[in-house]
């Protein structure tokens, strides 16, 4: 029997699907039916998951009515449980993005992206990366440390506590050492970015005469640093960010690119990053024009069809780009 | 205003759509449970407050309506998982900013103006307020003025299954219905309580402050 057909309202679905499991386990089919629904749409999940914590609590109240003390949860058991669960799965780099895949299985070694692609990884330690599109890593893993090697591109880290074995990520002649924190490094031609989200990390430049410069960084706060070839007043510049810009620089770990008027050829180039099929954009003029909005990562069409419909340009496709004139 | 701080990781991070099987617990039933209880207790009873606030701030923007951006918040409140939330109805909040946020972004290519209109959207302390917790007399009594509203067979079904204990079965058994009948009595129960209970919430305060102070002056 089929519960979903025909009802259009999301309240009313949830509900017969929080009563369908309160009258006993489902069968197979209807179990894949309703994960079915609830992946459909997230405000699938929401009603559910709120028509099924008002029904629970309706247990509570009921027992209160009759002067019996509330069923308690058993706190222990079921909290460790779920905390090594949400540490496993990462839950905070928002592993539930439609790009995400969980991968349980451990690392072995090189992990590489495609271009447009994003992926998540659970390390053998408990520890989380999300690696972004076109990116090459290494993973190291001794008793003493762990460590990472960032040969191309980006990562983000969720690092699960360790005071043994620091966790280190080096990405060049620059690394970054942590203990239990979660931050992103990326690589570009000059330089390297880090933005650290969670705890500190410690941000550790050595040149070719072996000159080491460090500098400790906390919570939202970037970090540049110049690869040791550039010459550079300022080696290791640290700037605290802003929520906004922290949601900013990590949009992609969901699946989304986010400008927040910025320059449309900035904007442009990062939506290069992931995908084949790159904007160009023809009058330079409309390059330094200032652009909103939020994308999914490799929608390029979209991408190029809100530019032009925001600054009154055309789209053209022609040998494999997507060109923005007046 | 001050903005509150966000208790843990930012709540955007916890995504989009769902891929139900990156979701850490959906498809496991213990846990689960564990963790709707946790939502019953740490979530639910901030909803009234979330909703008032955002039906004052979201009035006429586009795309935006209460419901929804209650649904799709608590997906990701979900997401989240309770170990990782510190001070919930914080993160309620912040969250339910976020998802507002996302609407406006996404419905089109949002203007400048309407940027600053999301601005205004930032959560002030005065906003979150204290939390304030029914007594469980109260509690009880509330719940048992929605069951007052119920339709006498639904009613029926809802009181043998939480207060007599019984299986849907046993209640089809006793009531002499089809099990199937049962559960829409059920179903309807659940959806009118949801209203009431969300609805005595949100409309509440005056009228819950004019209680209040009266069962003062009796004293």
């Amino acid at each position: 029997m089929s519960i979903v057909t025909e009802i259009d309202d999301i309240e009313e679905t949830a509900a017969r699907w929080v009563m369908r499991l309160d009258g006993g386990t489902l069968p197979d089919a209807e179990q894949c039916e309703l994960d079915a629904w609830l992946a459909a749409d997230t405000r699938h999940l929401g009603a559910f998951v709120r028509a099924q914590a008002t029904w629970m609590d309706l247990d509570r109240v009921a027992a209160l009515a009759a002067g019996r003390a509330p069923v308690k949860p058993q706190q222990t058991a079921w909290q460790w449980q779920w905390q090594r669960a949400a540490a496993i799965a990462a839950v905070t780099l928002g592993m539930i993005a439609s790009l995400a895949f969980v991968n349980s299985r451990y690392l072995a070694g090189r992990e590489s992206t495609q271009v447009g692609e994003v992926r998540r990884l659970t390390l053998a330690d408990g520890s989380a990366l999300s690696l972004n599109t076109a990116s090459v890593l290494q993973v190291k893993f001794a008793a003493d440390e762990r460590r990472i090697v960032l040969r191309q591109g980006e990562a983000s880290f969720q690092v699960a506590h360790d005071e043994q074995r620091p966790f280190v990520v080096q990405a060049g002649d620059v690394s970054v050492r942590a203990v239990g924190t979660a931050f992103s490094v990326r690589m570009r031609q000059q330089e390297v970015e880090v933005v650290v989200t969670e705890g500190v990390v410690e941000v550790v430049r050595k040149d070719s005469s072996e000159r080491v410069e460090a500098e400790r960084v906390a919570r939202n706060h970037g970090v540049v640093v110049a690869t040791a070839e550039q010459p550079s007043a300022q080696p290791i510049a640290v700037a605290a960010l802003s929520d906004k810009e922290l949601e900013r620089r990590l949009a992609w770990q969901d699946g989304r690119l986010v400008f927040q008027g910025e320059a449309l050829a900035n904007a442009v180039a990062e939506v290069n990053r992931y995908s084949p099929l790159p904007v160009v954009i023809d009058d330079p003029m409309l390059g330094r024009k200032s652009f909103v909005g939020v994308f999914r990562i490799g929608d390029t069409r979209a991408f190029a069809q809100a530019a032009a419909a925001a600054f009154d340009a055309q789209v053209h496709e022609e040998g494999g780009e997507l060109h923005l004139r007046d | 205003m001050t903005e509150i701080a966000c208790p843990v990781a930012d709540p955007s991070s916890a995504g989009e759509p769902l891929d139900p099987a990156a979701e850490p617990c959906a498809n496991r039933p213990m846990e689960r449970s564990e963790h709707v209880r946790w939502f019953a207790r740490e979530v639910l009873p901030h909803e009234a407050d979330v909703r008032r606030w955002l039906a004052r701030r979201v009035r006429g923007l586009p795309g935006c309506h209460v419901d929804e951006i209650v649904q799709e918040t608590y997906a990701r409140l979900w997401a989240v998982g309770a170990a990782r939330i510190l001070n919930p109805r914080a993160y309620f909040f912040v969250t339910a900013r976020h998802v507002v946020g996302e609407v406006l972004r996404r419905s089109r290519v949002v203007s400048i103006e309407t940027m600053a209109d999301v601005e205004v959207l930032d959560i002030a302390h005065e906003d979150v307020g204290p939390e304030r917790r029914l007594s469980g007399r109260e509690e009880v009594e509330r719940v048992r003025q929605v069951m007052a509203k119920l339709p006498p067979k639904c009613r029926e079904a809802f009181e043998l299954r939480k207060f007599g204990e019984l299986s849907q079965r046993e209640i089809a058994q006793r009531m002499q219905l089809s099990e199937s009948t049962v559960e829409k009595h059920l179903v309807k129960a659940l959806r009118i309580i949801m209203s009431e209970l969300q609805e005595s919430d949100s409309d509440v305060k005056p009228s819950a402050r004019k209680r209040h102070e009266y069962r003062h002056r009796n004293r």
